[in-house]
């Protein structure tokens, strides 16, 4: 049982909280660590010469060689952002400011508006085709159009690692393989995929990739960025500060040519304190762990959704994932999470920031529910019998 | 058993007050929330100041319908100075739910929707 990792539980006994793909729960370990950097830290980063700063400086460094251990890169490859929708903008910004006019860019209109909507800005910015790759009919399908958009004129695949709504469960080993041989970049969205399975930048041969640290049981606020070195000299950086340079002219300003040139700014140290623990608890529950407790779950909950002729899934055929999108046929999505509330089981009700996906699936809204490592079965047996509350109030014609 | 303002929200949900398009109305304005999809589209007919019908047709949450519904059956015979004073507030205590913020913007649709009609 790790619901009693997290103290949340303590306070809050009844929750039955199902909407981690918003947020994970935090655990003590997380808690105490960030505890730790205002409680026996607090000074700043890279900057004082005192022990209490170079210790500072030091447990920062610590956490960035577990994420680089963590993600299978270098410890150079890897920089501290607030989180991955500034990690996407800096990456998208950096990497295609210098591409030459009019090349394309590839994503899948399932994307996250984190990923979707930095492709949109930067590359109107640019001058580059932004190629929305449509989600229709079978994964199969899906993949092969979204292998054929891939040319010698595209630079940059774009993609969620997994879907924060409807996952497709691509084979992405073999997109990468096609947009390598094509010499595209391929940057990922990891923010749905680490608290569920672990990623390797170098065998997965991707060039960069955001997350954040909230969704994998760490605070609010942190996140990194992984760049391939080679890649690093050629971008440039978005936000720009204290930190992050060599000197400063009036007429020039020399960078840092490494990694930290992305890192403009005072560090969010607790953070990255809560973030190097909320890595340390993963993989001492272990992914192995995580995955078969997930599947299970997931397989109980598909059994009891077939059960429910007022269910609609999306997709219809659901697959062992972490995440599954739905709605209760007939009842908006507010109100069936109205009602499920008032049972203090927390899902998400709405279009997910993932608006051009609803408006494929033909609807405005819908029900998310996702995993973590302290969802139980029981929690599924409260959502089920809150759903059915949810039919018997809407569509029954007493209710 | 769902709690007797749930009920509530439920009754003027499924058999609304006011419900449909007034003929010869003198304002009208629909409202969207594009974060939902949901839509409240008010009509009012307004003599002397004082509105003297008021309806609504929309599509969305409980919330937003019942409310509307709820609103409709204090606003019919209000002068407009009058109206113009309501608040979220207002809208709260019809309501008699305890809205957080989200639910607070698909309550307070109908609301912003008249108002707007009548600006």
């Amino acid at each position: 049982m790790l619901k009693k990792d997290f103290p949340i539980f303590e306070k809050h006994p009844d929750l039955i909280y199902l909407d981690s793909a918003a947020t994970s729960l935090k655990p003590q370990s997380v808690i105490d660590a960030i505890n730790d950097y205002y409680i026996n830290y607090s000074s700043n980063s890279h900057r004082g010469i005192y022990d209490l700063a170079e210790k500072t400086t030091e447990k920062v460094e610590e956490v960035r060689i577990k994420i680089a251990d963590f993600l299978g890169s270098k410890i150079e490859e890897v920089a501290f952002t607030p989180g991955a929708t500034t990690g996407l903008n800096i990456l998208y910004y950096g990497y295609l400011k210098n591409v030459p006019k009019n090349s394309r860019v590839v994503v899948l209109e399932s994307e996250h508006n984190s990923n979707l909507l930095p492709l949109m800005k930067w590359c109107k910015e640019f001058s580059l085709k932004l190629e929305i790759v449509k989600l229709e009919n079978s994964v199969e399908e899906i993949e092969e159009n979204l292998i054929a958009f891939l040319d010698n004129q595209t630079v940059l695949l774009a993609l969620n690692f997994d879907s924060n709504v409807m996952p497709l469960n691509l084979n992405f080993e073999r997109i990468i393989q096609v947009a390598r041989g094509l010499n595209i970049k391929v940057f990922l969205d990891a923010c749905q995929t680490l608290a569920h399975n672990q990623i390797d930048v170098k065998k997965l041969k991707i060039d960069a990739l955001a997350f954040s640290a909230h969704k994998l049981y760490g605070p609010t606020g942190i996140g990194a960025i992984y760049i391939n070195e080679n890649l690093i000299s050629l971008l440039d950086p978005l936000i720009v500060g204290g930190g992050i340079v060599e000197d400063v002219q009036e007429s020039e300003v020399k960078y840092y040519t490494g990694i930290k040139k992305f890192e403009a700014g005072t560090l969010n140290m607790a953070g990255i304190f809560g973030f190097g623990a909320c890595i340390d608890y993963l993989l001492k529950i272990g992914y192995k762990s995580i995955v078969k407790q997930e599947k299970s779950l997931a397989k109980k909950l598909i059994l009891e959704f077939e059960k429910l002729e007022f269910i609609e899934t999306y997709p219809k055929f659901l697959k062992e994932n972490s995440l599954f999108a739905f709605n209760v046929k007939g009842v908006h999505p507010h109100d069936a999470a109205m009602i499920l509330n008032e049972d203090n089981v927390c899902i998400r009700a709405s279009q997910h920031c993932t608006h051009l996906l609803h408006e494929r699936l033909k609807i405005n809204a819908s029900l998310r529910v996702s995993f973590g490592v302290y969802s139980t079965k029981n929690d599924i047996d409260c959502l089920i019998d809150s759903l059915k509350k949810v039919n018997k109030y809407f569509n029954s014609i007493d209710g | 058993m769902v709690n007797p303002a749930m009920q509530n929200v439920l009754d003027h949900f499924k058999d609304p007050e006011n419900y449909g398009v007034l003929e010869n109305y003198t304002h009208s304005y629909e409202l969207k929330n594009l974060s939902c999809g949901d839509t409240v589209h008010v009509y009012l007919i307004v003599e002397d100041d004082i509105i003297k019908k008021f309806s609504f047709t929309g599509e969305g949450c409980a919330i937003s319908q019942a409310s509307a519904s709820m609103l409709s059956d204090e606003i019919i015979g209000l002068r407009l100075d009058d109206f113009l004073k309501i608040d979220s507030n207002f809208i709260k205590n019809l309501v008699k739910m305890d809205l957080g913020p989200s639910r607070l913007k698909c309550a307070t649709m109908s609301l912003e929707a008249t108002r707007k009609a009548i600006n």
